[in-house]
């Protein structure tokens, strides 16, 4: 009768040690996950910051007393550097990094806001193609930004319901897993370069 | 109490089959990502067969530069082209990882919208305006519903593009 005692008390504790095995290794996976989609935010950040200085000499050229203009530009181009630098696993962590990376994309906006206005102004700056490249670029690199936050916030939600569902949510603590903090930019701060690149029909 | 404990099979399997249906219905709200069935995946009917075997041995001819598919579907309802192209893009997974040279035109038929996606690791700013001098070559076509035209000069204008370099 012991032997039987034995055998399941056994079988459980196997049970459990693959749970846990096979848990960390997914947390883990989900963990490193997150770190990769924020590499990629953040990489697709810096080429849209390396896109600027080429804007900001572009609408030199045409419209040289726009100082807020440039200004605004100058500050988007170093909130972006300074995200795209950052530890991706501090990032995923740390809410006031997290808020930095709102605000570079908040800055981006405000330019894109700017820019929309000022070539209204400026028809021949409108007109040239150096800037309606520019435009363009900035329109994809903005949505590529963006389908990196979506991966991104897809990766953390993942990670998120792990490790508050059971059983993980049992040790996920004790192994040094937490749930971990995101933060969504305002609708108003997701403002991109006005293009027509959808089609009409002939009247 | 009865009815409750001698039913309790059948009612278990309404609960079930009620519950499915549900699920079904919150699923299906989001656009799906339809299948691929070969170069150009039509699910608008806008394309004739022969048109379609047209267009796609042209696409064949020119493989060695690079993998492109043409989706052609009615709507999107309310989600954005630029996650559904890149959900595409993904789940056919389209280009070689190395190359990266897959490269997706979507036509939304009934909502008028049209997108060229392209591999995540390209360039970015050269094919980004390379992709608007496509689609703006595209419009006169679009404008007035040839999709053979249109199609036909994506795959002209991309052969030229692949050929330069």
């Amino acid at each position: 009768m012991a032997k039987t005692g034995w055998i399941i008390g056994g079988g459980v504790a196997l049970f459990i040690g693959i749970s846990l095995y096979s848990g960390y290794n997914g947390l883990v996976s989900a963990d490193e996950n997150v770190g990769q989609t924020y590499s990629q935010v953040q990489n697709q950040m810096q080429r849209q910051a390396d896109l600027l200085p080429n804007l900001a000499e572009t609408v030199k050229g045409y419209a040289s007393h726009e100082n807020d203009t440039f200004t605004q530009i100058a500050s988007a181009r170093s909130a972006l550097t300074a995200v795209a630098k950052l530890d991706p696993r501090e990032l995923s962590k740390d809410p006031e990094l997290q808020k930095k990376l709102i605000e570079a994309q908040t800055e981006m906006s405000q330019t894109m806001v700017k820019l929309n206005s000022i070539k209204e102004n400026y028809p021949e700056l409108k007109a040239a193609p150096l800037f309606q490249n520019l435009m363009v670029s900035i329109e994809g690199s903005t949505n590529r930004v963006a389908e990196a936050r979506r991966q991104n916030q897809l990766a953390v939600q993942t990670f998120n319901k792990s490790v508050r569902s059971l059983p993980t949510v049992i040790y996920a603590g004790a192994m040094g897993f937490s749930a971990k903090p995101y933060f969504e930019a305002a609708d108003s701060a997701k403002v991109a370069p006005k293009l027509d690149l959808s089609y009409k029909k002939d009247k | 109490m009865r009815f409750l404990l001698e039913n309790w099979k059948k009612i278990v399997s309404a609960i079930v089959y009620v519950a499915a249906f549900l699920f079904l219905f919150v699923y299906v709200a989001r656009a799906e990502v339809p299948d691929n069935k070969g170069r150009i995946t039509d699910y608008t009917a806008s394309l004739t067969y022969s048109e379609v075997q047209t267009l796609a041995s042209r696409m064949k001819r020119n493989e060695k530069n690079g993998q492109a598919a043409v989706l052609l579907v009615k709507t999107l309802d309310n989600t954005p082209i630029t996650e559904y192209a890149a959900d595409v893009f993904h789940k056919w997974k389209l280009g070689s990882k190395e190359k990266n040279d897959g490269i997706l035109l979507l036509i939304v038929v009934q909502d008028r919208k049209v997108r060229i996606e392209t591999g995540y690791g390209t360039e970015g700013k050269v094919v980004d305006i390379q992709a608007f001098d496509i689609i703006t070559k595209m419009k006169p076509h679009l404008a007035k519903n040839d999709w053979y035209r249109a199609i036909d000069t994506f795959i002209t204008e991309t052969n030229n593009l692949m050929n330069k370099e």
